[in-house]
C-alpha cells in the first residue's frame, strides 16, 4: 500500500513536470502571428522573378513581391504597386502611376526605375526567360534588345518618366495587355543586388523585397523560410511572423505530414483527397482554377467539319467524370466552350455566361449517327481514326471512355500512346489525328485560349482558317469597348468549338489543397497562384 | 599488390565510361526535348532559343564529345529544369544529407544484423529463432516503400511519436533508418548466422574449447574473427544498397538528399542532372566495392590481391 501511494505521488510528479516543459516550449509565438508551415511540391528554381515559370517557385514569390497588378480570386485584374493608369485612345501608350509607400525591405523607395530594371533584366535573359514573349511580342524595340546587356539596350518602350512613373509603348494595340503585365518579368528588381542573365544572387537572403514578406534562409533542397517584411506598404495587414516553405514532392507525404500536424497547409496533395475529406473543412478547392481538357482534331487527317461534330456529339461528359471517381468531388465540371471557368468575361465569367449555357455539340449519339450516315459511314463501312494520348492513368481512363462512346456510334477507334516527350512533339508537328491536350493559362484573358488556333501562333500551322483569324483581329481592335470585344470573342469562340469543330471540350477542374482550420484569409487566384500575405494563424 | 590495385583503377574508370556512356545515349534515344512541358505551350521562338543554349541542336556525337570533355574537366554542365545551377552544387548540397543518413544506417544495419545473426546462430530456444526469422522474413521479402508508409501511418500519424519530415533531431533519424536497413539488417543476420554456424563446427574451434578456453573467447576471439569476413565483403554492396534504398526512403521522410533528387531529376526528364547524379552515385559504388575487397584482403591472409 505504501509502495502504491509512492508511486502516484511520484506519477503525479512526472506529469506535471511534463506538462511544464511543454509549456515552456510553446509559449515562443506569444508575441507574433506564428509561423505558418506550407508544404509546397517539387523544389524550387532559384527565387528570380525573370525565370519563375513554375508554380512552386511563384509560389514563394508571390509573397515576396509587391508587383505592378494581380488578380483577385475571380480573374479580374487589382491594382497593387499601381495606384492609377492611363491608356491612349491608339491603345499604344500606357502611363502607369505607382503608389507613394511603397519601400523595399531594406527601407528604400521603390522607383519606376526599380521596374523598368525588373524589365530589362528579364528582356536581356536569355532563352531561360520563359515569359520574355509577354515582353517582345508587345512593347516597341524590345524584339530588337532581346538577350542584350542592359547597358547595349536602345529603343526599348518601357521607361521612367519620373520616380514614379512608368511609360510603356506597345507595337500594337493589346486590350488584354495588362492582364499579361502580372507576370514575373514585370517585377521590379534591385540593380544594386540582381546580376543579367544569371539567378544565383537570387537565394541571397540580403536581396532586398517589396512584398509582405523577406526572404530569411533556403536550402534549395529542402525549405525556403521567410519573414514579415516590417517595410511592406500594408505591413499592417499582415499578422504572420513568417512562413516555412518545404519542398515535398511526395503527395501521401504530404498528406501524413498534415495528419500529424506538422504542416499547416498542403498544396500538393493527390485527387484521393476528394474521398478522404469529403465534406471535412480541411479540404479547399480553390475554385475556380483555369484549365481545360480537351480532344483536338487534325483537320488534314479529318477534314470534314461535320464528322468532326458527330464525333464530338458522341461524348458523354457526365461518364468520363465518373470514370475517373471525380463526379462528386465538386472540383471537376462538364466543359463545353473552349476557354474554361476563371477566365472574366462580358459581365461574369466568360465561360459560364455563354459556352456553359449553349453547350455546343452536346451529347447526342443519335444525331451523331445520322451524320455519319450522311457522309456514307455505316456498320460495313465504318469511319476509322486514330486517338493518341501520353501515358498516364488519367489519360488512359478518359481514352478508353472515348472509345466506348465513338464505338457506340459506330466509329472504329484505335487508341494510341506514346512517352509525353514523343507525343508532345507529334502532336505540335501535326502527326495524329485525334489527340489529348489541356492547357492553363499564363494569363487570363480568353485570348490566351483563342489564339491557340490563330494562324499565326502555331508552328507548323496544324489548323488554319482565315474567318477565324479575322474574327480574333477584329475583337482586339482597340475601338472596341469592353463589351463588344467579349461578344465577339465568344463568336469566335462559337465558331471555333461550334463550326469549325477543331476541339472537343471535355472538362475542366480546381486543384484540391489541404488547409489546417487553424488557418484563416488563404488567397488563391484562378491562374492557380496562391498567397498567404493576410493569413492568419490561430493558435 | 600494387599491381592489383592499379589494375581495380583502370577497371572502375572503364565501368565509369561504359556506365557513362550508355546512360548519355539512352537519353538521347528518348524523342522530344525536356523543355515541353504538360498543360502549358511553348512559344516556337522561345523552344529554338532553349535547343541552342543546352546544345541540343548539334548533332548526338558532338553533344556526347562535349559532355565527355567537360566531365574530364570536372564539369557536369548544368540543370535544364532548374535554371542556373550547376549539377556539381546540387551534388555537394545534397550528398551531404544523404551521407548522414547512410551512415547512421549503415552502423545500425551491422550492429543490429550481426547481433541478431549471433543470437539467432547459437541461441538454443526456439523462440528466439522464430522472432528473428520473422524479422529477417519482413525485411528481406517486404519492400522499403511500404515499410516507410506503414511506419509513418502507424508511429506518425497514430501514435504520434516521431516527426515524418526531414532529419532536424535524432527523432526525426527513427524512423527512416528503420526504413533504410530493415532490409541490410536481415541479410547481415542470415548471413551472420549461416557463417558463425559453420565456422562453430570446425576443428580449431573444437581444439579451443578442449584447451579449455572460455566459451565467450571462444565465440568473439575464435568465432566471430572468422565468421565476420562474408560480412565486411558485404559492406560494399551494402553501401550501394543504402543509395537506391535512399531513392524511396527520403523521398516518403522528405529529407533533402541525393536519393530524393534523383527521383525528382527523373520525374522532371532533368537530363543533364539525371546524367550527374547517374555517375557520381555509379563512383560511389564501384569505389567502395573496391574498398571492401582491400579490407577482406586485409585481415583475411588466406585472400591474395593478385594481379
Amino acid at each position: 500500500m505504501k509502495n502504491l501511494k509512492k508511486l502516484i505521488v511520484l506519477a503525479i510528479a512526472s506529469v506535471m513536470l511534463i506538462s511544464l516543459c511543454a509549456c515552456g516550449g510553446g509559449g515562443d509565438d506569444a508575441t507574433d502571428g506564428g509561423t505558418l508551415t506550407v508544404a509546397l511540391g517539387d523544389a524550387p528554381n532559384y527565387l528570380d522573378p525573370a525565370i519563375a515559370g513554375d508554380s512552386v517557385s511563384m509560389g514563394i514569390l508571390a509573397n515576396l513581391y509587391f508587383p505592378l497588378f494581380i488578380y483577385d480570386k475571380d480573374g479580374n485584374v487589382i491594382n497593387e504597386a499601381v495606384e492609377t493608369y492611363e491608356v491612349s485612345t491608339d491603345g499604344l501608350t500606357y502611363t502607369l502611376h505607382l503608389r507613394a509607400g511603397d519601400k523595399w525591405s531594406d527601407g528604400k523607395d521603390v522607383t519606376a526605375e526599380d521596374f523598368v530594371y525588373g524589365l530589362k533584366r528579364s528582356l536581356g535573359y536569355g532563352a531561360d526567360c520563359g515569359y520574355s514573349n509577354f515582353i517582345t511580342d508587345h512593347i516597341v524595340g524590345a524584339a530588337d534588345n532581346y538577350g542584350k546587356d542592359i547597358a547595349d539596350m536602345q529603343g526599348v518602350g518601357y521607361t521612367a518618366l519620373d520616380e514614379k512613373t512608368i511609360e510603356i509603348k506597345l507595337i500594337a494595340p493589346c486590350p488584354y495587355f495588362i492582364s499579361k503585365m502580372i507576370n514575373g518579368v514585370f517585377f521590379p528588381i534591385r540593380s544594386d543586388f540582381a546580376q543579367e542573365h544569371t539567378s544565383a544572387w537570387a537565394n541571397d537572403p540580403a536581396v532586398p523585397t517589396n512584398g509582405p514578406f523577406q526572404l530569411s534562409a533556403i536550402n534549395e533542397s529542402e525549405k525556403a523560410e521567410v519573414v514579415k517584411n516590417d517595410n511592406y506598404i500594408y505591413a499592417d495587414k499582415v499578422s504572420l511572423a513568417g512562413i516555412k516553405f518545404l519542398f515535398m514532392s511526395d503527395q501521401d507525404a504530404q498528406q501524413l505530414s498534415f495528419q500529424t500536424g506538422e504542416i499547416d497547409v498542403a498544396l500538393n496533395v493527390g485527387t484521393n483527397v476528394f474521398t478522404t475529406y469529403k465534406d471535412k473543412p480541411e479540404l479547399v478547392i480553390a475554385k475556380p482554377y483555369v484549365i481545360n481538357y480537351f480532344v483536338l482534331f487534325n483537320p488534314a487527317e479529318v477534314p470534314e467539319a461535320e464528322v468532326r461534330k458527330a464525333l464530338a456529339m458522341a461524348i458523354n461528359r457526365n461518364d468520363v467524370l465518373v470514370a475517373l471517381d471525380v463526379k462528386d468531388s465538386g472540383a471537376y465540371y462538364e466543359l463545353y466552350g473552349f476557354v474554361p471557368e476563371g477566365i472574366p468575361g462580358k459581365n461574369g465569367d466568360f465561360c459560364t455566361e455563354v459556352a456553359q449555357v449553349e453547350k455546343w455539340n452536346a451529347y447526342d449519339p443519335e444525331a451523331a449517327k445520322a451524320i455519319l450516315a450522311k457522309y456514307g459511314y455505316n456498320e460495313s463501312n465504318p469511319l476509322k481514326l486514330t486517338y493518341y494520348y501520353n501515358n498516364s492513368a488519367t489519360h488512359t481512363t478518359v481514352a478508353q471512355v472515348f472509345k466506348s462512346q465513338w464505338a457506340a456510334i459506330g466509329v472504329d477507334v484505335e487508341l494510341k500512346t506514346a512517352d509525353v516527350q514523343t507525343f508532345f512533339q507529334d502532336r505540335s508537328d501535326g502527326k495524329f489525328q485525334m489527340a489529348r491536350h489541356a492547357n492553363s493559362a499564363d494569363y487570363l484573358d480568353p485570348m490566351i485560349y483563342l489564339e491557340m488556333y490563330k494562324t499565326t501562333s502555331q508552328d507548323p500551322a496544324v489548323c488554319s482558317d482565315a474567318k477565324y483569324d479575322k474574327m480574333l483581329d477584329d475583337a482586339n481592335d482597340p475601338a472596341n469597348d469592353h463589351a463588344t470585344r467579349m461578344k465577339l470573342l465568344h463568336e469566335a469562340e462559337e465558331y471555333l468549338v461550334n463550326e469549325l469543330a477543331w476541339v472537343i471540350p471535355i472538362y475542366g477542374y480546381a486543384n484540391p489543397y489541404l488547409i489546417s482550420t487553424k488557418v484563416s484569409g488563404f488567397e488563391a487566384d484562378p491562374s492557380g497562384q496562391t498567397m498567404f500575405r493576410y493569413t492568419k494563424l490561430e493558435k | 599488390m600494387v599491381k592489383y590495385t592499379a589494375k581495380r583503377i583502370l577497371q572502375g574508370l572503364f565501368a565509369m565510361f561504359i556506365l557513362t556512356t550508355i546512360t548519355f545515349f539512352m537519353m538521347k534515344i528518348i524523342p522530344g526535348n525536356p523543355f515541353n512541358k504538360d498543360n502549358k505551350v511553348i512559344p516556337a521562338k522561345q523552344m529554338a532559343a532553349l535547343v541552342e543554349k543546352y546544345g541540343l541542336d548539334k548533332t548526338i556525337m558532338e553533344q556526347y564529345t562535349d559532355y565527355m570533355k567537360n566531365l574530364l574537366k570536372g564539369d557536369m554542365g548544368i540543370s535544364y529544369n532548374k535554371v542556373d545551377m550547376t549539377i556539381s552544387s546540387i551534388i555537394k548540397r545534397t550528398a551531404p544529407v544523404t551521407a548522414k543518413l547512410g551512415m547512421v544506417a549503415f552502423g545500425v544495419s551491422l550492429v543490429a544484423g550481426v547481433t541478431l545473426g549471433i543470437v539467432s546462430a547459437l541461441s538454443k530456444k526456439r523462440w528466439v529463432n522464430n522472432i528473428i526469422t520473422v524479422i529477417v522474413t519482413i525485411g528481406v521479402s517486404v519492400p522499403s516503400f511500404l515499410i516507410g508508409i506503414g511506419m509513418m501511418i502507424l508511429f506518425g500519424v497514430k501514435l504520434k511519436l516521431f516527426p515524418l519530415i526531414g532529419l532536424t533531431s535524432p527523432r526525426h533519424f527513427v524512423l527512416p533508418t528503420i526504413a533504410l536497413s530493415l532490409s541490410p539488417i536481415s541479410y547481415i543476420t542470415r548471413l551472420t548466422r549461416s557463417s558463425l554456424r559453420d565456422v562453430m563446427n570446425q576443428d580449431y574451434i573444437t581444439l579451443a574449447r578442449s584447451k579449455g578456453t572460455k566459451n565467450i573467447k571462444v565465440i568473439v576471439m575464435h568465432g566471430l574473427k572468422n565468421a565476420l569476413l562474408p560480412v565486411i565483403t558485404y559492406c560494399g554492396p551494402l553501401i550501394s544498397g543504402l543509395v537506391t534504398g535512399s531513392f524511396v526512403t527520403e523521398s516518403l521522410f522528405s529529407i533533402p538528399g541525393i536519393g530524393a533528387q534523383f527521383v525528382n531529376s527523373v520525374n522532371n526528364r532533368d537530363y543533364t542532372l539525371i546524367m550527374g547524379l547517374t555517375i557520381f552515385l555509379g563512383l560511389l559504388v564501384i569505389v567502395f566495392n573496391m574498398l571492401a575487397d582491400f579490407v577482406s584482403a586485409a585481415v583475411d591472409p588466406r585472400i591474395k590481391l593478385k594481379g
